[in-house]
């Protein structure tokens, strides 16, 4: 992981494995009833409810800016479109995972407003249709 | 809710699996009389909305015009006033009819006969099976199954004639016969849609009809999915009436610019 370059209060402990602390940061979102996968951004909400955690803290800061950092040396035409909250990308058909890695789902009714897939051979549309169509006759047997 | 799929390729028979009651029709095996209106749909309006979808098959609107006074005629001829239990004539019927009539030689209507003529003769000879029924398939029944359409083995041209006739049944009917409703009650899934929604028709003189019919379909709880390959050559009309869109990933820096400008 980079370095944030900037000064963090210190834990007293040394630090964890961060796969792990990403794990133990999960089990505590399905704990509070989130059992999506969280972001960054409900991630620091969580640790943010327990600033005595200051380890999880200083984490996702570093991995907020690392992400901060990719976006602005690597700009994806999409990534400004993607979902970031998880509110948005509620629904009760998942279709797939976004540029930033979040799940994208849509709700049944709001297909009434008709949807486009776009893009070039090959590039996994007709994917997207055969997963919708899979999960709608699912839901209807 | 009912579900229908109108696929490019033999890629979408996996619902045969999930479901007793899908239903995978190649399509030459499909059967449709261009000229017989949907159930609880007037045959004046289906008349005018087939007379479109001809119309899509490169023809003017003169042309039009004069197929929509030939079908007329035709079904005054064979008494038909678009009950579901009379004999409806059919596509080489109307072609007889074409092939009979006689214009001054040079004449504007001459000329326009030829025209209608040689798209019914392409038409006949192309899908002849499927257009020369007389009752066509059961919209109802159609509309209880998930319904599968393969569309693989024939012109474009034709493909999207098929499209565009059993698109425009499924939104008319849909519209006659539904509530204002915000829910789903069918989803047509299109894919390979860029030859049924094409940018180059709307900006003719006489464009389709069918982004039109996609705006009105959405109160009625008819929602459509279409997946398209250039997004630079489809239609505004679709691109405006879809809520939700989705790039999977582009080759082509044209499509991408197109695809940022209609998301922005």
């Amino acid at each position: 992981m980079k370095s944030s370059g900037r000064s963090h209060q210190k834990p007293s402990q040394p630090p964890q494995n961060p796969e792990a602390l990403i794990r133990d940061i999960l089990i505590r979102a399905k704990q509070t009833g989130d059992d999506r996968k969280p972001n960054f951004a409900s991630l620091l909400q969580i640790a943010v409810n327990d600033p005595e955690d200051t380890e999880i803290i200083t984490l996702l800061e570093e991995k907020l800016q690392e992400s901060e950092m990719e976006n602005l040396l690597a700009p994806d035409a999409f990534r400004a479109t993607a979902p970031t909250q998880f509110d948005d990308v509620d629904g009760d058909i998942v279709l797939g995972m976004t540029s930033n890695n979040t799940v994208y789902g849509i709700n049944r009714d709001a297909l009434c407003r008709h949807m486009l897939t776009a893009g070039s051979s090959g590039s996994g549309k007709t994917s997207l249709l055969k997963i919708l169509v899979a999960q709608l006759i699912n839901r209807s047997s | 809710m009912a579900l229908v799929v109108l696929a490019e390729k033999r890629n979408f028979r996996f619902p045969i699996r999930l479901s007793e009651s899908a239903v995978v029709v190649p399509w030459n095996l499909y059967r449709d009389n261009a000229l017989r209106n949907p159930p609880s749909v007037s045959l004046g309006s289906w008349c005018n909305e087939s007379s479109q979808r001809i119309g899509d098959f490169d023809l003017r609107f003169a042309s039009q015009s004069l197929f929509l006074e030939l079908l007329k005629e035709l079904h005054v001829e064979h008494g038909f006033t678009g009950e579901y239990w009379q004999s409806c004539p059919t596509l080489a019927d109307l072609y007889q009819k074409v092939r009979k009539k006689r214009y001054p030689l040079m004449s504007h209507q001459a000329r326009h006969r030829e025209s209608l003529e040689n798209r019914l003769s392409g038409i006949l000879h192309h899908a002849g099976d499927v257009f020369a029924c007389n009752r066509g398939i059961d919209l109802k029944k159609l509309l209880d199954h998930d319904f599968i359409l393969e569309l693989d083995g024939t012109i474009p041209e034709i493909k999207r004639l098929i499209l565009s006739l059993l698109l425009s049944r499924i939104l008319l009917y849909r519209i006659a016969t539904g509530e204002r409703t915000p829910h789903l009650r069918t989803l047509v899934i299109v894919d390979e849609g860029q030859n049924l929604f094409r940018r180059q028709e709307e900006l003719s003189d006489s464009p389709s009809t069918l982004g039109h019919l996609i705006t009105l379909a959405r109160e009625f709880g008819c929602g459509i999915v279409v997946g398209v390959q250039n997004i630079r050559d489809v239609s505004y009309a679709l691109t405006s009436n879809c809520a939700h869109k989705i790039g999977t990933g582009f080759s082509d820096m044209r499509d991408l610019d197109e695809f940022c400008r209609i998301i922005a």
